[in-house]
């Protein structure tokens, strides 16, 4: 008895995790990109940087140096975005 | 360490080494900013000046016109996504065009001009930079299409080597920067102000998108800014949106929605008022602001009568018509 009780407590348990969890994805999908870019972010890009170094090597992509930068002493950038 | 900090435009990305900037072709390499697509154009073809659209810059001249990959602006409307929101490594297509190389094919083609256009050049500065100085050592003239999303310092530089810019303006409204493009509002006016400053000949585009964009008090406003700012006698073209990219929800800009648009603009003291993107319409022609005669009658990109004198003025009252004619 005791453990046919035990047995659908922990049904309920996940039921109520999966629920939990469909809201939490529902919630993250309306909050990014269905409403459209959210403001001027001052970040910074992963790319494929594999991809990049091997166009690089073959001519098709260069390695110029740009202008208008300069190099940071401090603290350390964000999270970077695909 | 080996972050650097690039100070292009007003993101002013921080770019750890091996990333991008937020526009993908910035990319710190040994704690060196490097331009990955400098002299790889993934776009390059021969159009009309008016298609920049520029209707008072050399009218029906032939202009050499490049891309490369990378946006600093993240429109959900843009219609060259393809190109604007990749990195160099993602394109399929490189031409390999060095700034000589440039400037020597666009006068073997008979191009008065050179055009840095499609996505954004901004991102693509020290290209366009090197490219115009030997453009003008040539004769040729520059032209850039631009958004404006930019810093002070380096626009200025690079104003010493434009003669024309068709800068968009996407609305008078930092709201719609930011959830449109990804973007702020402030640096688009002072950019805009800068070129006026400079000297450089300048139209501006703003494109009418339904429900984000048209509100017809807006539009006023920001005309009268434009009249205050930049002068009464800037051309300004309403261009028609069309369904794209992230905004194919939406219906294409009607044509009563661009006069209404244009009437607002020049009831706000605008001279040069254009309607884009709607073949046949009457507001694509350029009239006279005094006695309103039919100066440059055009259909879509093509002109069918200049009617200018060789001086650029009216005909019929001499007056004198704004622009590089
Ligand atoms: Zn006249």
């Amino acid at each position: 008895m005791e453990k046919l009780l035990n047995h659908s407590r922990l049904r309920d348990l996940r039921f109520v995790v999966l629920v939990l969890l469909n809201l939490f994805l529902i919630s993250g999908f309306l909050v990014s990109g269905a409403g459209g870019e959210s403001g001027p972010p001052g970040g910074w890009r992963r790319i494929d940087l594999q991809a990049l170094q091997t166009r690089i090597e073959a001519g098709e992509l260069v390695d110029t140096e740009a202008s208008w930068y300069h190099r940071e002493k401090t603290e350390k950038a964000g999270q970077g975005r695909e | 360490m080996n972050e650097v900090r690039c100070e292009l435009c007003p993101r002013e990305c921080r770019i750890p080494q091996g990333g991008a900037g937020d526009c993908r072709i910035r990319v710190n390499l040994g704690g060196k900013l490097r331009a990955t697509t400098y002299g790889r154009p993934s776009a390059v073809h021969i159009d009309p000046m008016e298609k920049k659209p520029l209707y008072h810059f050399y009218p029906a001249s032939r202009v050499f016109s490049i891309a490369t990959a990378g946006c600093n602006l993240h429109c959900r409307n843009c219609q060259n996504w393809q190109l604007s929101q990749r990195g160099g490594e993602e394109m399929e297509q490189l031409y390999h065009l060095m700034p000589d190389q440039v400037v020597a094919t666009a006068k073997a083609r008979d191009c008065q001009s050179v055009a840095y256009t499609y996505s954004d050049p901004i991102v693509f500065y020290e290209y366009v930079y090197d490219t115009a100085v030997l453009a003008h050592e040539q004769g040729l003239k520059n032209v850039f299409v631009t958004a404006g999303y930019i810093n002070a310092a380096p626009l200025r530089k690079l104003c010493k080597v434009l003669d024309a810019t068709n800068t968009d303006l996407k609305a008078f409204n930092d709201e719609f920067y930011r959830r449109n493009c990804g973007a702020s509002l402030k640096p688009v006016l002072d950019a805009l102000v800068i070129f006026s400053e400079e000297g450089v000949w300048q139209e501006v585009t703003y494109l009418v998108i339904p429900t984000l964009n048209d509100d017809m008090g807006g539009i006023h406003r920001m005309a009268k800014w434009i009249r205050s700012e930049l002068g009464e006698e800037t051309p300004l073209h309403f261009s028609r949106f069309q369904p794209m990219y992230k905004l194919r929800n939406l219906p294409p800009t009607t044509t009563a929605t661009l006069e209404h648009a244009r009437a607002e603009a020049m009831d706000a003291g605008l001279q040069y008022v254009y309607i884009g993107n709607v073949f046949g319409n009457k507001a694509t022609s350029t009239y006279c602001p005094r006695d309103d005669s039919l100066l440059i009658e055009r259909i879509g990109n093509r002109i069918v009568e200049n009617r200018l004198t060789e001086d650029g003025r009216c005909p019929v009252c001499k007056l004198p018509i704004p622009g590089v004619w």
